[in-house]
C-alpha cells in the first residue's frame, strides 16, 4: 500500500492548510491584536508509527497537544502540536504575560487550546468548505503529555496515516514551531485523496 | 406531562448540568438560557428568552467575541475561549462582586432548515480553579524567586571563596619568590662581593673582571625579576591603568626586543619580526611591550646558542594574532598545561643557566586578559615553542 501523493495533490493539500492557517492569522490578529505570521511551508506522509522520528526531541522532551475529531464519509483527527517552551513562549506572547509564570500551568494550557483551536477550527473549516463537505466536529481536547497521553495509545493503530505539516509562527520577532499533524485510518485517507482529486479538476 | 415539555423543548435537558448553557440563533437572539446560568447571573430565563445578545451584553460586540460569534453560523467547528486571554463572556459575578473566570465553547448545531445554524454557548465556571491555580502560580514564582536569590548568594559565596584562594596563593608565590628566587642571587651576589673584598690581592685582573661580570649578570636578572614583582603586585592591587588604542605593532614589538637585544647577541641568536607585523594593532602600548618582552626573554632563556627566534603577525577582520616562536628546548605537555597558572609555575633554569620565577607568564596571561584577548602557547620537548597573542581589532 503506498500512501504516497503525487506532487499536484500534495500542493492542493498544502494550499488548503496554508488558506486555513491564513484565515486563522487574521482572526487571531483581529481577536487578540498580536500581529502574527503563521505559514506551512511543507508537508509530508508518514505511517504513524514513524512519527516520534518526525518530531523532533519526542523521545527527549514532552509536547503538549490541541486535538479535535473531524466524522463524516471520512473521518480523522487533527492536532497541533508545540514542545513545552514553544508552548509557553506562545501563551506568553498571546497573553502578554511574559516570565509571569515559569512553567507551563493549566491555565496557560486553557490559553494553548484556544490559541489551537483557532488555528485548527480555521483549517477545517478551508477543508470543509472547499472540498463541500460538511463534518460532525467535536469539541477540542488538551494532551499535556502528548506522547504518553496521546501518542502511544494512537501506535495501537497500526493502519494509520499521518499527514504531517510544520507549521512556522513568526509573532512580533519569536519564531516558534509546532506541527499540524492530520491522522487518517487507510480508508479515510484513501476517501480523502480521491475528493482532493475532485478538488483539483474542479480548480484546474 | 412532564415528558411532554421535554419532547416540546429538547433543550430543557441542558437544565440538568452544571455547566451554563446559551443557545442563540442566527440573529444573534437567545432562544435558551439554562437554569445553571439562572443560578449563576440571577437573570431568569424570561428576562432574556428572544432578545439579542449584543443588546443584553455590549461588551460582546468587541470584534474578539463577536467575530468568533458571526462564524460560528457558517457551521464551523466548536471554538473555545480560555480565561487567560479573554475576560467573561457571560456576565457572572462571585460576592465581591468580581467577574468570575470562564472557560466558554462555541459550537453550531444544525437547525431545520438546510445551512442554517444555532450556536451553544457552554460556559464553565473555572473561578475556583482559575484563583486557585493562580494562587498556586504565586506561590510557585515566589519560591523559584527565592530558589534563585539562594542560588545566586551561593555562588556569590564560592567566587569569594575563590578570590580568597586566589589571594592566598597570591600570597604564597609572593613569600616564595621573596624566600627563594630573591634571597639566593642576593646572597651569591653578596658572597662574591666579600670574596672579592676579602682577597682581591690573590685574584687577577681577568678573574676580577669575570666575578664582576657575574655579579652584573646576578643583578641583571635580579632588576628584572624584582621589576617583574613589582608589575605583578601593582597589576593584584589593580593598580594599572588600562588605555586600548590603536598603535604600531611593529614598534611596540621592536620597542620589547629591543630589552633583550644584548641577551640575544650573547647567545648568537638569529632574530627576526616578520613584515606582517607591520600594522596597527588595539592595545595598551605598554602593557603589550611588557608581554612581548616577557615572551622574547623566556625564547632567549630557553634558546640554545644559534638557536632562532622569530615574530610573526595575521590580521583578520576581528583580531590580531602574534606570534612568538623559538626552536628552542621546548616543553613537555605536563609543564605546558600548567604555564599560566601561579599555583603550579616552576620556574626551570635556562639553556645558559637563567635563571626566572615563572612569575612573567603569569602576568603575560593577566595583561593580555587587561586588553580582552587570551594568550596561549603550543610546544614539543627538544623541537621549541609558539606563543600566541589574540588581540581583538579596535571597532572603526
Amino acid at each position: 500500500m503506498s500512501y504516497e501523493l503525487t506532487q499536484i495533490q500534495q500542493e492542493a493539500i498544502l494550499e488548503l492548510l496554508n488558506i486555513g492557517v491564513n484565515e486563522s492569522t487574521n482572526i487571531l490578529s483581529e481577536i487578540l491584536n498580536v500581529e502574527i505570521d503563521l505559514a506551512i511551508p511543507q508537508i509530508r506522509i508518514i505511517t504513524s508509527d514513524r512519527l516520534i522520528d518526525e518530531l523532533k526531541d519526542l523521545g527527549k522532551e514532552d509536547y503538549s497537544a490541541v486535538n479535535m475529531e473531524f466524522h463524516n464519509s471520512f473521518s480523522g483527527i487533527s492536532q497541533i502540536v508545540f514542545s513545552q517552551d514553544s508552548a509557553n513562549k506562545l501563551v506568553d506572547v498571546f497573553s502578554r504575560q511574559v516570565l509571569d509564570t515559569y512553567e507551563f500551568d493549566e491555565i496557560k494550557a486553557d490559553a494553548l487550546v484556544e490559541i489551537g483551536n483557532i488555528i485548527l477550527n480555521a483549517i477545517l473549516a478551508t477543508f470543509s468548505n472547499s472540498l463541500n463537505h460538511e463534518f460532525e466536529f467535536y469539541v477540542p481536547v488538551f494532551f499535556e503529555n502528548y506522547k504518553k497521553d496521546f501518542f502511544e495509545q494512537r501506535l495501537k493503530f497500526i493502519d494509520e496515516v499521518v499527514l504531517l505539516g510544520k507549521a512556522i509562527f513568526r509573532i512580533e520577532e519569536l519564531n516558534i514551531s509546532g506541527d499540524i499533524i492530520l491522522f487518517f485510518n487507510i480508508k479515510s485517507f484513501q476517501y480523502f485523496v480521491s475528493i482532493i482529486d475532485l478538488y483539483i479538476n474542479k480548480i484546474s | 406531562m412532564l415528558k411532554d415539555i421535554y419532547y416540546e423543548n429538547p433543550f430543557i435537558t441542558y437544565d440538568h448540568i452544571p455547566i451554563g448553557i446559551c443557545i442563540i440563533n442566527s440573529n444573534f437572539n437567545i432562544i435558551f438560557w439554562n437554569r445553571t446560568l439562572e443560578a449563576w447571573t440571577n437573570i431568569q430565563r424570561e428576562e432574556v428568552a428572544f432578545k439579542n445578545i449584543f443588546e443584553l451584553f455590549p461588551h460582546l460586540q468587541s470584534p474578539k467575541y463577536k467575530a468568533r460569534l458571526k462564524l460560528m453560523f457558517d457551521g464551523r467547528p466548536p471554538m473555545v475561549l480560555s480565561p487567560m486571554l479573554n475576560e467573561y463572556f457571560i456576565p457572572i459575578k462571585d460576592a465581591e462582586g468580581k467577574y468570575q473566570a470562564q472557560t466558554v465553547t462555541l459550537s453550531s448545531i444544525p437547525t431545520n432548515e438546510t445551512g442554517s445554524y444555532n450556536v451553544i454557548i457552554a460556559v464553565e465556571n473555572v473561578a475556583t480553579l482559575f484563583n486557585k491555580v493562580q494562587q498556586y502560580r504565586m506561590i510557585k514564582n515566589q519560591a523559584i524567586d527565592e530558589l534563585n536569590r539562594r542560588i545566586e548568594a551561593e555562588e556569590k559565596s564560592k567566587e569569594y571563596a575563590k578570590k580568597l584562594e586566589q589571594l592566598n596563593s597570591t600570597k604564597d608565590k609572593f613569600f616564595s619568590i621573596i624566600a627563594h628566587d630573591l634571597i639566593n642571587p642576593i646572597s651569591a651576589q653578596y658572597k662574591l662581593v666579600k670574596i672579592l673584598k676579602d682577597n682581591i690581592e690573590q685574584f687577577s685582573k681577568e678573574d676580577i673582571i669575570d666575578i664582576i661580570a657575574e655579579i652584573e649578570n646576578s643583578a641583571s636578572q635580579t632588576y628584572k625579576l624584582l621589576e617583574n614583582l613589582l608589575t605583578w603586585s601593582r597589576s593584584q592591587l589593580n593598580r594599572i591603568t588600562v588605555n586600548i588604542e590603536k598603535h604600531n605593532l611593529t614598534k611596540i614589538i621592536e620597542m620589547a626586543a629591543s630589552d633583550v637585544s644584548s641577551q640575544i647577541s650573547l647567545k648568537k641568536i638569529s632574530f627576526e619580526i616578520n613584515e606582517n607585523c607591520n600594522s596597527t594593532v588595539c592595545c595598551d602600548s605598554n602593557l603589550l611591550a611588557t608581554v612581548i618582552r616577557n615572551l622574547l626573554s623566556n625564547a632567549v632563556k630557553f634558546t640554545n646558542y644559534g638557536g632562532k627566534i622569530s615574530v610573526s603577525c595575521r590580521i583578520d577582520d576581528d583580531f590580531t594574532y602574534i606570534f612568538i616562536e623559538d626552536n628552542g628546548v621546548g616543553m613537555d605537555e605536563e609543564t605546558l598545561s600548567n604555564l599560566f597558572n601561579l599555583d603550579k609555575t616552576q620556574s626551570k633554569l635556562g639553556t645558559n643557566k637563567e635563571v626566572g620565577t615563572g612569575l612573567g607568564l603569569v602576568i603575560c596571561k593577566e595583561f593580555v586578559e587587561k586588553m580582552n584577548g587570551e594568550i596561549s602557547a603550543e610546544s614539543k620537548l627538544g623541537e621549541g615553542s609558539k606563543f600566541t597573542i589574540k588581540l581583538p581589532n579596535c571597532p572603526n
